[in-house]
């Protein structure tokens, strides 16, 4: 059974549809990422699991549970902030400790774990700084850690790695992955970098204008864009409008304006136009032409 | 940095010459010993003792005193109140509300409330009055000050609370009021200046019964200057120095974890 369900979600603020009757499922030990670009309402969509924002149609199932009448405080999810959201006034330490408080765990207990998290992400010998003293990875740590510190059932992530300059971000991308698999906490990523989304994800919704334009592991989203934003999207790209020419064993030869014919695995009918999407590292040039076109 | 030309150190001079010169007099002659403000003859604390021993001028300052601490109070809670208010729901016309006291001219303010004590409330003037209307134009100044210290930071933090399992009263307790704390402990001090100080609303609102110190010392110059005018108004000056320098440090001093 799924952890997350979103059935039929839909949020609208005033005339525009942010989010346009979304479904999909997420499964315990998942890293899910929701990919798309800035507007596309993908963080509206992660402000309604949180409990942020309720949606205006649908519902979000957690265990099987509606989440609708729990409010965000009660949500057994955390959320990491594109701006980290560290409380200024409490210590490192007292900032992972924060939701092991409002869970009432004895002090025993919540020092030994906040000593554990803190561990796991290198930071134990920073839990007495404020977080004005501290840099911007180490700020995205301890963000991560009050995060995970309580074991929610989902971790919700909103472009965490965003504000980080590119060689912090791919540092951090390999840690994320090694924390997630060593917590076995669910995460539910959002970003609009899609190397980000490629590199860590288990699976990855493309969405687009409220809508999921695709749902599937990254290798298929790569290679088998199933449309062409999509497609134009995700990589470097060459989109070319084609027609279907001729069809022989599961094997389609295409026209493209300016390139002659190019075969591709594909079941459309002969006679039918599309766009082909051409990766430029599966180009080969060679010197003559192959044998049969 | 850069070495400012000579003809605006000048200027520095003498707009800071204009400004407290006469509050220096005011402390000089304060220490003269002799009855007129026309020169200096000797240092005495004589008119500092004479100000202790009269009874008049005690009452008043314990007036003032219990004034201030009592409005700036109920101003500080009020005020920090709209503060949260216009800072949560933004309202259009709120701020505008809140904010219309502190740009009232007082003589203005001190009329109406007069007129509303009186014909509407049909209050006996005294310290009632007059704290009630001290509260009135220092609510302003808390909300202000408060809600400045709320734009500056992060929202985020308090969904972070939430997200984290704390309850609207647990996120205020544990994370919005003590990050607030410096702007309503600065707030308090600025109402309990702006109290302390204030002549014209408590002039209108006191009545005949009550005096407070800058009633007693208008009373006092009715007649002439005199050295123990001085004397009270050097203490009454301290005083406020102290408060807008404590007001100043409060609100800044925590402003580096506010980021």
């Amino acid at each position: 059974m799924a952890l997350l369900e979103i059935i039929g979600i839909t949020r609208r603020f005033g005339d525009f549809e942010a989010v346009k009757n979304v479904s999909f499922a997420v499964e315990s030990g998942e890293f899910f990422t929701l990919l798309g670009p800035s507007g596309c309402g993908k963080t509206t969509i992660l402000r309604m699991v949180a409990g942020f924002d309720l949606p205006d149609g649908g519902r979000i199932l957690l265990d099987e549970r509606d989440l609708a009448a729990t409010p965000a405080e009660k949500r057994p999810i955390h959320t990491v902030f594109q701006s980290y959201a560290l409380f200024p006034h409490l210590t490192v330490g007292q900032n992972v400790a924060f939701p092991l408080r409002m869970a009432k765990v004895a002090e025993a207990e919540l020092k030994r774990r906040v000593g554990e998290t803190l561990e796991q992400v290198h930071l134990a010998e920073l839990a007495e700084h404020y977080p004005h003293e501290i840099s911007g990875g180490q700020k995205q740590r301890v963000a991560l850690a009050r995060g995970l510190v309580n074991k929610p059932r989902l971790l919700l992530l909103d472009e965490p790695l965003g504000a980080l300059d590119l060689k912090l971000r791919e540092e951090m991308q390999l840690e994320l992955i090694k924390l997630q698999r060593e917590v076995g906490v669910t995460f539910m990523f959002v970003t609009h970098a899609q190397p980000e989304a490629l590199a860590l994800s288990h699976r990855i919704a493309v969405m687009n204008q409220g809508r999921i334009e695709q749902l599937d592991v990254p290798s298929k989203i790569y290679g088998f864009p199933t449309n062409r934003f999509v497609a134009d999207f995700i990589g470097n790209c060459n989109l070319l409008e084609v027609r279907v020419v001729e069809r022989r064993d599961g094997e389609l030869r295409l026209e493209a304006a300016g390139l002659g014919k190019v075969v591709a695995p594909a079941s459309e009918a002969v006679g039918d136009r599309g766009v082909l999407a051409l990766r430029p590292e599966q180009v080969r040039i060679f010197a003559a032409p192959l044998e049969g076109g | 940095m850069r070495r400012l030309p000579v003809w605006l150190k000048l200027a520095a001079g003498f707009t800071f010459a204009f400004l407290y010169l006469p509050l220096l007099v005011v402390v000089v002659y304060s220490f003269n010993d002799s009855r007129l403000n026309a020169e200096w003859v000797g240092f005495t604390l004589d008119w500092y003792r004479a100000l202790f021993a009269d009874e008049e001028m005690q009452l008043a300052a314990r007036n003032s005193l219990f004034i201030a601490l009592v409005s700036s109070l109920c101003a500080t809670f009020l005020g920090t109140l709209a503060g949260l208010a216009i800072h949560r729901y933004n309202p259009r016309w709120l701020p505008l509300l809140v904010i219309t006291p502190v740009a009232m001219p007082e003589i203005l303010l001190g009329v109406s409330l007069l007129v509303f004590f009186i014909q509407v409330l049909h209050l006996t003037l005294g310290l009632l009055s007059v704290v009630l209307a001290h509260i009135s134009f220092s609510i302003g100044f808390v909300a202000i000050i408060v809600r400045a210290r709320l734009a500056g930071m992060d929202e985020g933090i308090f969904e972070a609370a939430r997200d984290l399992g704390a309850s609207p009263w647990a996120t205020f307790r544990l994370v919005t009021f003590p990050l607030i704390l410096p702007a309503v402990v600065a707030g308090f001090l600025m109402a309990f200046t702006l109290s302390i100080d204030d002549f014209v609303i408590t002039f209108f609102t006191a009545g005949v019964g009550v005096s407070t110190l800058p009633l007693q010392i208008y009373s006092m110059i009715k007649i002439a200057v005199t050295p123990e005018v001085n004397a009270v108004s050097t203490l009454l000056m301290l005083l406020t120095l102290v408060l807008v320098i404590a007001a100043s440090r409060m609100d800044k001093s925590f402003m580096k974890g506010g980021a």
